[in-house]
């Protein structure tokens, strides 16, 4: 009823962990019942450890989250040599989500995760970083970076690729068009909105790096349109995400045209809520007659 | 706040049930230094955790 398919792999549900909420994936396995679970998008994995942004680096705000943590993370040797054999013994399927200040980066961590004993179905290929070469401007902002980097990484596997993409473009189709015609088998969408918060009596910045993604319920109508409007363009799976916070969104999500659903902010609240998410959702489907969750996909009039 | 929303002493207690790895990766989000800088600045990590309770129960009023 739940269960769907993107190329070769079968995911037990189209709700998934979205990276850098659930930790690197084994954190969590005590308390969430991973049988409820489509798939576990790990935290972004660089070459190199990162300690991330100074503090403070997460603003709680009306209705979300603002964040810059900087993707802090272990790098991929540590990622390889204490995470993955844990993450091959869950008992869901996980993806390894990577991040790079230049196409190199990029390069380097998906050769060392494909020459690792993970049993990872896939990669998110997270595109709101920087480009270092160029001047900084972020791989995600510009179709030809974009269509350059899943050009190069879709030679070096077979495995799942999706490309996770900025909002922070003016015309977001055009970019996942890029992503699919280099070789992408999914558009992750959305990432973050860019935002800011300071405080009104002092002036000072609540976030270290001034600015920051926000994320959670304030940006769902945001996200519905960018993924409606990519659904409408390409031919490849859309996975949906942004401000999920009730199993309702979930099928407004895949009313828009996500084949699959993130949640992410909501983890923070309660790092069990995709379970019962998995039970409400089917429960939906019960009193509604749907048979399938693919009858869903794209159904908005 | 209504009846059924959960108090902010309800919020900490659920969170009981949290691995020590999950709780890790959860300082190490917020801070430099994971749990290293929560014991060197107890005071911001108070202030860090009231402004993550009332969040929860921002949110707990959103979710229903």
């Amino acid at each position: 009823m739940l269960s769907l398919k993107i190329k070769d792999i079968t995911f037990k549900s189209p709700i998934i962990a979205a990276s850098g909420t659930f930790g690197y994936g084994d954190e969590v396995q005590k308390i969430v019942d991973m049988n409820k679970i489509g798939c576990i998008i790990t935290k972004s994995i660089t070459a190199d450890e990162r300690e991330g942004n100074p503090h403070p680096r997460i603003h709680e705000s009306t209705s979300g989250m603002l964040n810059s943590i900087g993707l802090s993370n272990i790098g991929v040797k540590n990622f390889c040599d204490k995470k993955i054999l844990k993450l091959n013994d869950l008992n869901t399927h996980f993806i390894v989500s990577i991040a790079g200040s230049t196409m190199e980066d990029y390069i380097k961590v998906l050769d060392t995760l494909e020459k690792s004993q993970g049993q990872h179905v896939g990669y998110e290929i997270n595109v709101s970083c920087p480009n270092v070469k160029a001047g900084g401007m972020e791989f995600g902002i510009n179709k030809d970076m974009v269509f350059q980097l899943t050009s190069e990484l879709r030679k070096m596997t077979k495995k799942l690729l999706f490309i996770k993409l900025s909002p922070n473009v003016t015309d977001i189709e055009d970019i996942a068009l890029s992503a699919e015609s280099s070789g992408a088998d999914a558009i992750s969408a959305v990432n973050t909105f860019l935002g800011m918060a300071i405080d009104y009596k002092t002036g000072k910045f609540l976030l270290s790096s001034k600015f920051g993604g926000l994320s959670g319920p304030a940006i769902k109508p945001l996200a519905l349109s960018k993924i409606y409007k990519i659904y409408n363009q390409i031919k490849i799976p859309v996975i949906g995400m942004g401000g999920i916070s009730k199993v309702s969104d979930i099928v407004e999500f895949l009313r828009v045209g996500s084949t699959m659903i993130q949640v992410g902010t909501l983890n923070y609240r309660d790092p069990s809520i995709i379970s019962k998410f998995y039970d409400q959702l089917k429960s939906f489907m019960i009193e509604n007659k749907i048979n399938d969750i693919s009858d869903l996909i794209g159904d908005c009039k | 706040m209504n009846k059924t929303s959960k108090t902010k002493l309800q919020i900490l207690w659920s969170m009981k049930k949290w691995p020590k790895d999950y709780v890790n990766w959860r300082l190490t989000t917020a801070y430099p230094n994971g749990w290293k800088y929560a014991i060197k600045h107890p005071i911001i990590f108070l202030k860090d955790l009231w402004k993550f309770l009332n969040w929860c129960q921002m949110i707990d009023k959103e979710i229903k």
